[in-house]
This record gives C-alpha cells, structure tokens and sequence, in this order.
C-alpha cells in the first residue's frame, strides 16, 4: 500500500513534526488510561467503602421524605426523611425478591454527648461513696479534689498571659477569687459538716473552671446491631464485646473512640507517631510540630487528673529521664511534652507505661453507661443512657473517617433519643407525674417529661405494657448534672436488662433501610424492581442506589468522572489546535508536492486520503505507545498499589492502598478517542490538501 | 500554415488543438491577460517546442494543454476532447491516463525511492498487477539508465538522474502527449542535451507526442514544430 508508505516515509521524514503530534498523542493516550483505569478503580473500590460500610447496596426510605437520604452529608440540621411505617412489612415484600439478601434497618442521627470532666466524675465518685456510706473513700476522694483544686488555683496565674481583654480579665479575676475560696483550709475543715452546700458549690462553681470540659460530637447509626453485624461483612468488635442480641447497647467506631473519647494529650502523641511512622519528621512538619506545641500547652490536661501519690510517681519518673532531679511537676510535665524526633519513641513508650494508667485515658470506658442528649423530632431535649458494650471496626476501612463515622447503637435506644414513645417511657412518664411534687425537675427534662411521650406517636405500642420495665423510675432528677455517668443506672438498670424480640425492635423507628443484595451486579434492574414492589405493594418507600444515597461522597465520583471528561476534552481540543497548525504547515510545505500528484492524475479523494492514512498512521502508532505507556504505570501500580495518603483517600480506596485495574476495552477506548482526536484534527490540513490545484505542481523552485 | 497535403495531414492527426484560446488572470486590481488569442494545432509523434522569453505566457498554454488549467475563452481539444467541457474529474482522469508531466524542478516525491516514484502512476491508474507494474518500471527505468539507482531516493541522486526518473515516471503510463516545461533549465548544458537526446529518442522509438517549454536555442535546434510566443501571441509558428 503506497499510501501507508508515503504516510510512513512523511512521518519519518519530518522529525519535528512527529514529535510534536507523537507527544501529545502518547501523552493522551496514557492519561485516558490512566484515567479510565484510575477512576474505574476508585469506583469498585468506593463501592465497596460505601456498599460495605452502612449504605449496603441500595438504600430505602419513606416516599413522603421531604429531603434526600444522604448518609455522609455534612451534619448540618436534620433532614425531612419521615419514616418507614409498617417496617415488617416492607422488609417482609422486599425480602421476596431473589437478588435480595437482607433487609436491615436503620436511622441516623447526631448529638452531642458532654463528656464531664474529670472532676465532674471525682465528684460523682465521691456522692457515690457518700451514699454508699464508705469514709475511707470518701476521704480519699476528699484528698483528690482538695489536690486538683489546689493545682488548678495555683496555674490560674499562668492563664494570665493569655487573657488580654477586659472581660477574660474579669474572668480570670472571678475564677480566682472562685478558686482561692475551694482551696482554703477553712472550705476543707467544714467540707462534712455543710457536706451538700460545699458539694453543690465544687460542682456547680469549681468543676466547670477545670480545663478539660469537652462535647463529643457523636454521629450515630440505631440499627439492629445483630443484622447489622452479620450482614456487613467487614463489621468486627475490636474492644470489648458485641451488643447481646436484643439489648439495648452502644458501640463505639473504633476510630471515634481513638481520635474524640480519648485524652487529647494521648490522641496527639498517637497522631505524631502515626506521622513518624510513615517517616514524616517532626521537625519538618508543621501539623505536627503544632501537636507537640499544643500537647507543651495543655499539659494541665494531664496535671489536673494526677492525685498525690500519682503526681509523686511520675514527678520522680520524668525528673529522671530529664536529668532535672528538683523540677517541679508542671515543669517535668511541660518539657517532657517538648518531644522530638530523636526522644520520641522512648517517651511515648515512658507515656503510656507511666503516665497512661494514672489519668482517665478514655471519657468514656467501655462498660460505662453514656448519657445521650439529642433534639428529637418534636424539639425538645431528651436524654437516654445506653451502656458502651465496645467498639467496632469496618475490616479494611479501619482509617477511614468516613466509613467510621457511625457509632451504633440499638434501634430502642434510637427511639428514645428520636422520641418516640415505647411503653418504658409511658410508665416513666407516670413515674414522674406521681413524684412531680417532690422530685426537682429540670426545665429540659420538664419538657422531655411533658411532652416526650406524645400518645399519638405512641399508639401502636398501646395496651402492650412491658414486662421488665420499671414503675419505679427513681432517680430521673441525677441526669440533670451528670451527663455521662453511673447517674443514670439506677433508672435505666432494668431497662438496660431488657432483652427485645425481634418483633418489638421493628416497632423501633426505621428512618431507612440498607437492601443487601445477593448479586451486587444486578444493582439496577433489582432497583427498579424493588421500586414497581414498592408501588404494587403499596410499601410507601423510595429504593435509591449506593451512589444516590452516600449523597456527597458519591457525588465526589460523579464529579471525578466529569474532571476526566473535561480534561480528555480539553486534551482533545488542544491536540486539535496543534495537530491541526502542524499539519496545514505541512500542507503548505507539500503543496508543489500536491500539486504534482494531482497533475499526474490523483484525485482529490486520494490526496484526502493521503493526509487521513498519515494522521490515523501517527495517531495508531503514537497511541499504541502512549497505551502500553498508560498500561505499563497501571499494571506497575496495581502490583504495588497507590497509597491512601490521608483519611479521605482510606474510604475512596477503601483500604489502605488502591490496586487499580486495568480492563482491555479501557484500554481500547483510549486508543479510540486519541486516534479519533488525531484525526479529527487533520481533517482540515486534508481537506485544505485536496483542493491545492494541479497548476500549483509547475511552480519553480527558487 | 498551408493548405498543402501535409498541412492538412497534420491538421487532421492534431492530437491537441488551440482554437482562439484566450486566458486572463486576476492580479489584485489588474487583469493580467497571459494569452491573448492564440490558435494551432499539434500532431501525433511531435517534438514540438514553446518558445519565448519569461512572461510570454509559454508556461500559460502549457497548462492549458495539460489540462491542469481551462482557458477563459476559445477552446483547448486534447485528443479531440474540449477540456473546457470537462468536469475536474474528467481531467484528471484524462491527466492519468493520456498525459505524462515532466517539470522543471523535476517534482519527485522526496520521500520515495527511485522505483516508487516511477511506480507511483502506475498505482494511481489501478488494475494493472503487481508483477506488471514491476516490469514496466524496470523498462522504463532500463531506458533511461537507471536500473541500478531503484532504491535511491531523490535526495541521494544528481539533477540529471533526477530528470530521469521523472521522464520514466511520465512515460511509464504510455501516455498519448508528455509535457516538459523547461526540462533542462536546472541542468547544466551538458546533462540538458543528454536530457534533449533521451526524448527525442524516446520520440522517435515510441512515438510520444512531446510538448515542452523552452526558450533554450539548443532545445528548440531538436523541435519539429515550434511555436514562438510574445506577449500572449504566437509571433512565429515553424514546422
């Protein structure tokens, strides 16, 4: 074929040219590759993040939802999503279907849960041991506080630096006038003798001046914790154990209870190990040079918690590492916190051997009980107690804060805190009302009281009294001032001891539910089944893919795929320009060349021809290589795998690295757009070529 | 030209025929009128000669006569056919398969060998085979002595090899009429009268109809009929 010969020996024959066009087709072709291989990756790999970690494979919810399910939107207010009336149902018409597996139920919501100070919890300790009639305890509790109190008025002076204006001025001025009056000798002489004023007021006055007051900001998921454990397949306890079937229980996402339950001064040097360990250094890093400055800064975090004999043993400990045998705690604190990288390994270990085991590691241990608040649906405050069982983890998903995101906890509790009514907060309810007049009640729980137990949202449960549920209800008054507690156990004891039959957990709200299916490739025709079902069978519930109902996150992917449309297409239209210039100065160049072909009697389809055989030649050769190119980096990168460089990037590859792969007909389509690209953009020069006259072949070469 | 029996001979066997062919061109603002009127007429087997200094429009009617132009008014019959009755695509199909084209830069295609170049009609033409193909350019190439220079490409040949391959490459069609402009004025005087020489013969022995440009004495010394241009006319017509 002579055409494919003179097309060969042109492209040979200007080198420049060809370097040009072979450049950019080459680097196209690879990025189309690249691209396609990457995000078609990213896609089965942020399938299974989502699919595996609460979403399942399609999500369904009350058709009469004013807003869209979006699992990992942004908590910001609470979305209309109604809920699914009749949920047994509904799961009972969906679990007909062959391609569907199970059926668990959920809803999601956020609240924040005050964790208490540390000497909020020595407090209770000591009302405890108060009841509980103990002297020596109380004593030493006495010795605590009197010690934390002391050591609080003793740094307010090292607080002054940081006040600048009047009113923190006239903070500091009241909290030390607050704090000199706690530490007197006099408060601790008299602290038996007017026990309950001098209790009220270190509780009220001097526990909330402690430093280390924090909310945790609890994103949590109610759901049937048995389903819902053996149905998500990358589900595993790591501390502690799972929710005994039918209990009422709460379970931690590992990743919550690291980075928000734990000592602040702990999470961080967890951070900078984190960091150090993926060979970041301190000294070059400014995110965690901050930890350590911030972790010299809070060391009163620490400070606070250390009782007499504590603060001596780790006094003596840290003097000793330092070589500083006569500092002063706060001191030996501060400069033991001033790590780096040659010192840190030992005194991370020298932390969590010594110092560790005397403060409160977590706010919350696993076997507390957690004291919930949350705005329910009608508006008003609730709070419900639910004991920690452990934490769990998503297997592959471990550093993903997305996928960790959830907290779970069982759908009673769920309802409580959405407030709905069960037959437990009906006999509270009248519990209450009996002792109104002699129990002191709270404005929110007034409220909660009042208007918690709406009858009409209650009606289905009517006439069904619980058996283990407590008449008594003692003791409700305590929530008030211990958020997170024993406070709440007398009350809740018997209710934490309630085992639900399944029937009774369906009675719980189910805002959505996750459709596990069996065979995840037949997502779309199962969806649109699903939905007919759900017509015909008059379920009144919208079914909505992964994709749709991870709201944002899925989005991100749609917004992935467009970044690669728009940038194949403006690869494409760049190579368009370029090519395009290249070659209609090459047509200018070969116009007595043109012109000689047509005197001699080639058409005008032929020179066409000529100059199409040459691109799509260029075009074919150029793009094959820029294919093996492209091939080559993703066959590389799937044997080593693309490291997840930050949290976000955890959840997308769904584990800690992405193994892309590398398809034929990605490959293939590649090739296609690139060759169609070169010659798209020759179809001008080609066209300008074919109408060059025959006359133009007697021009003289001068 | 005479009414004499040969006269008449010649007229009858005109392979091309001028009939009042005018041409103008439009340069910017002026019209510039390359061929102002001229009429003859060319027979079969000719070693005919345009002559005429630079701008006298010898290179005008040369194409008109290729074809590669139409004339803005009279007529141009080429083996009886009108080209200005013809479609684009009717001459080129005339080019390919009855003219052969000889330039003065030569115009071979630089990237193809000597053999390719001459094959290069062939496989414009279509339907002749592969071992023809082959054979006739091999002749064609024996005959102009080159048939040891078939992978050369142009670059790697002298002016006058070059011409060569061009004058197979127009001949290898067995076309009816060969059309030369200027077909020695690269060359050096030398090498031209080789180039002169190799026409003529192939003149003589295959009975090509010649038609070339020139305003070199030693060309038009060779020429049976030449027709001397001034200014657009035909100033001199000797047979």
């Amino acid at each position: 074929m002579i055409l494919f010969r003179i097309a060969l020996r042109n492209i040979l024959a200007t080198r420049m040219r060809t370097l040009i066009i072979g450049v950019l087709t080459v680097l196209g072709t690879a990025l189309v590759v690249v691209g396609l291989s990457l995000l078609s990756s990213l896609e089965q790999s942020m399938a299974s993040s989502v699919v595996g970690s609460v979403t399942g494979h399609i999500q369904v919810y009350s058709d009469e939802a004013g807003d869209k399910l979006d699992l990992f939107g942004p908590p910001t207010g609470s979305p209309d999503l109604r809920t699914i009336e009749e949920f047994p149902k509904v799961r009972k018409a969906l679990e007909s279907h062959p391609n569907v597996h199970a059926v668990i139920p959920m809803a999601n919501d956020f609240a924040v849960v005050f964790a208490g100070n540390f000497l909020d919890a020595k407090l209770a300790e000591l009302r405890q041991a108060q009841a509980a009639g103990e002297q020596r305890r109380i004593g030493l509790l006495k010795e605590q506080i009197r010690h934390v109190v002391e050591t609080m008025e003793t740094e307010t002076d090292a607080l002054e630096a940081f006040k600048s204006d009047s009113t923190q001025q006239q903070e500091l001025a009241s909290r030390r006038e607050l704090l000199a009056q706690a530490s007197q000798t006099t408060f601790w002489d008299g602290f038996e003798e007017a026990m309950e004023r001098s209790m009220e007021f270190l509780e009220n006055k001097i526990a909330p001046l402690a430093l280390d007051e924090s909310m945790i900001f609890l994103r949590y998921l109610g759901t049937d914790l048995d389903a819902f454990s053996k149905n998500f397949s990358r589900f595993r306890i790591v501390d502690g154990t799972m929710v005994p079937p039918g209990k009422r229980g709460f379970l931690f996402a590992k990743q919550v209870y690291e980075r928000q339950v734990k000592h602040p001064i702990a999470r961080r040097l967890d951070f900078i190990k984190e960091g150090l360990d993926a060979g970041i250094s301190l000294e070059s890093d400014m995110m965690l040079g901050n930890f350590v400055k911030q972790n010299v800064r809070q060391y009163r975090e620490i400070l606070f918690q250390l009782d007499g004999d504590a603060s001596k043993l780790v006094a003596e400990v840290l003097a000793q590492h330092l070589g500083q045998p006569d500092g002063e705690l706060s001191d030996l604190l501060q400069s033991f916190l001033k790590v780096d990288d040659s010192n840190f390994s030992e005194r991370y270990k020298i932390f969590y051997d010594v110092i560790a085991p005397q403060i409160v590691l977590h706010k919350v241990k696993i076997g507390d009980t957690l004291t919930i608040r949350a705005v329910t649906k009608s508006g008003y405050m609730t709070s419900v107690a639910v004991p920690v069982y452990g934490t769990y983890e998503l297997m592959g998903l471990e550093k993903s804060v997305l996928a960790g995101a959830f907290n779970l906890l069982d759908m009673m509790t769920f309802r409580d805190l959405y407030g709905g009514t069960g037959p437990e907060q009906r006999e509270e309810l009248a519990a209450l009302v009996e002792k109104a007049g002699i129990v002191e009640v709270t404005r929110d729980e007034a409220e909660d009281a009042l208007f918690g137990g709406d009858p009409q949202e209650g009606e289905p449960e009517e006439g069904e009294p619980e058996e283990g549920a407590s008449a008594e209800g003692a003791g409700f008054d305590e929530f008030a001032h211990v958020d997170m507690s024993s406070g709440g156990q007398r009350y809740t004891q018997e209710l934490l001891e309630t085992e639900y039959s399944r029937e009774e957990l369906d009675r719980g709200i189910v805002v959505h539910a996750a459709v596990v299916l069996r065979d995840a490739s037949k997502l779309e025709e199962t969806l649109a089944e699903l939905r007919s079902l759900s017509e015909s069978e008059g379920l009144g519930v919208q079914a909505v893919g992964w994709r749709d109902a991870s709201g944002l996150v899925g989005q991100f992917l749609g917004v992935l795929w467009a970044v690669l449309v728009a940038s194949v297409l403006i690869i494409f239209l760049v190579a368009l320009v370029i090519i395009n210039n290249t070659m209609v100065m090459a047509t200018m160049e070969r116009t007595r060349e043109i012109g000689t072909l047509r005197a001699m009697g080639a058409s005008r389809g032929y020179v066409l021809k000529m100059f199409l055989v040459e691109s799509s030649t260029l075009g074919l050769g150029f793009g094959l290589l820029g294919m093996m190119l492209g091939a080559g980096l993703m066959l590389w990168a799937g044997s080593s795998g693309i490291p997840a460089f930050n949290s976000e990037l955890y959840f997308l590859f769904g584990g800690p690295r992405l193994y892309p792969t590398l398809l034929p007909e990605q490959m293939l389509i590649a090739l296609g757009v690139v060759v169609t690209a070169t010659v798209a953009s020759t179809l001008y020069p080609a066209r300008l070529a074919s109408q060059i006259a025959p006359v133009r072949a007697m021009e003289r070469e001068d | 030209m005479s009414l004499t029996p040969e006269g008449l001979q010649a007229r009858n066997e005109s392979i091309v025929e001028l009939k009042d062919v005018q041409k103008h061109y439009i340069l910017g603002n002026t019209i510039v009128q390359a061929v102002r009127g001229v009429s003859f007429g060319i027979g079969t087997g000719q070693f005919a000669a345009i002559a005429g200094p630079s701008g006298s429009g010898k290179t005008t009617l040369l194409n008109l006569v290729g074809c590669v132009d139409t004339p803005t008014s009279g007529a141009v019959l080429v083996d009886g056919e009108n080209t200005s009755a013809l479609s684009e695509r009717a001459l080129t199909r005339l080019r390919l398969h009855k003219l052969g084209f000889i330039f003065q830069s030569f115009n071979l295609i630089g990237v193809l060998n000597a053999f390719d170049n001459v094959e290069f009609p062939l496989l414009l033409q279509g339907k002749i085979d592969r071992k023809e193909r082959r054979e006739r350019v091999l002749r064609m190439l024996e005959k102009v002595g080159l048939a040891d220079h078939l992978k050369h490409r142009p670059g790697e040949l002298s002016g006058g090899q070059r011409q060569r391959v061009a004058i197979a490459r127009a001949l290898v069609t067995n076309p009816r009429i060969v059309l030369a402009d200027e077909p020695t004025a690269n060359l050096d005087s030398k090498t031209g009268e080789q180039i002169i020489d190799l026409m003529k013969e192939i003149n003589r022995t295959e009975h090509t109809t010649f038609i070339f440009s020139t305003h070199d004495p030693k060309v038009m010394a060779h020429a049976s009929q030449i027709f001397r241009l001034e200014d657009g006319l035909v100033v001199e017509a000797k047979q």
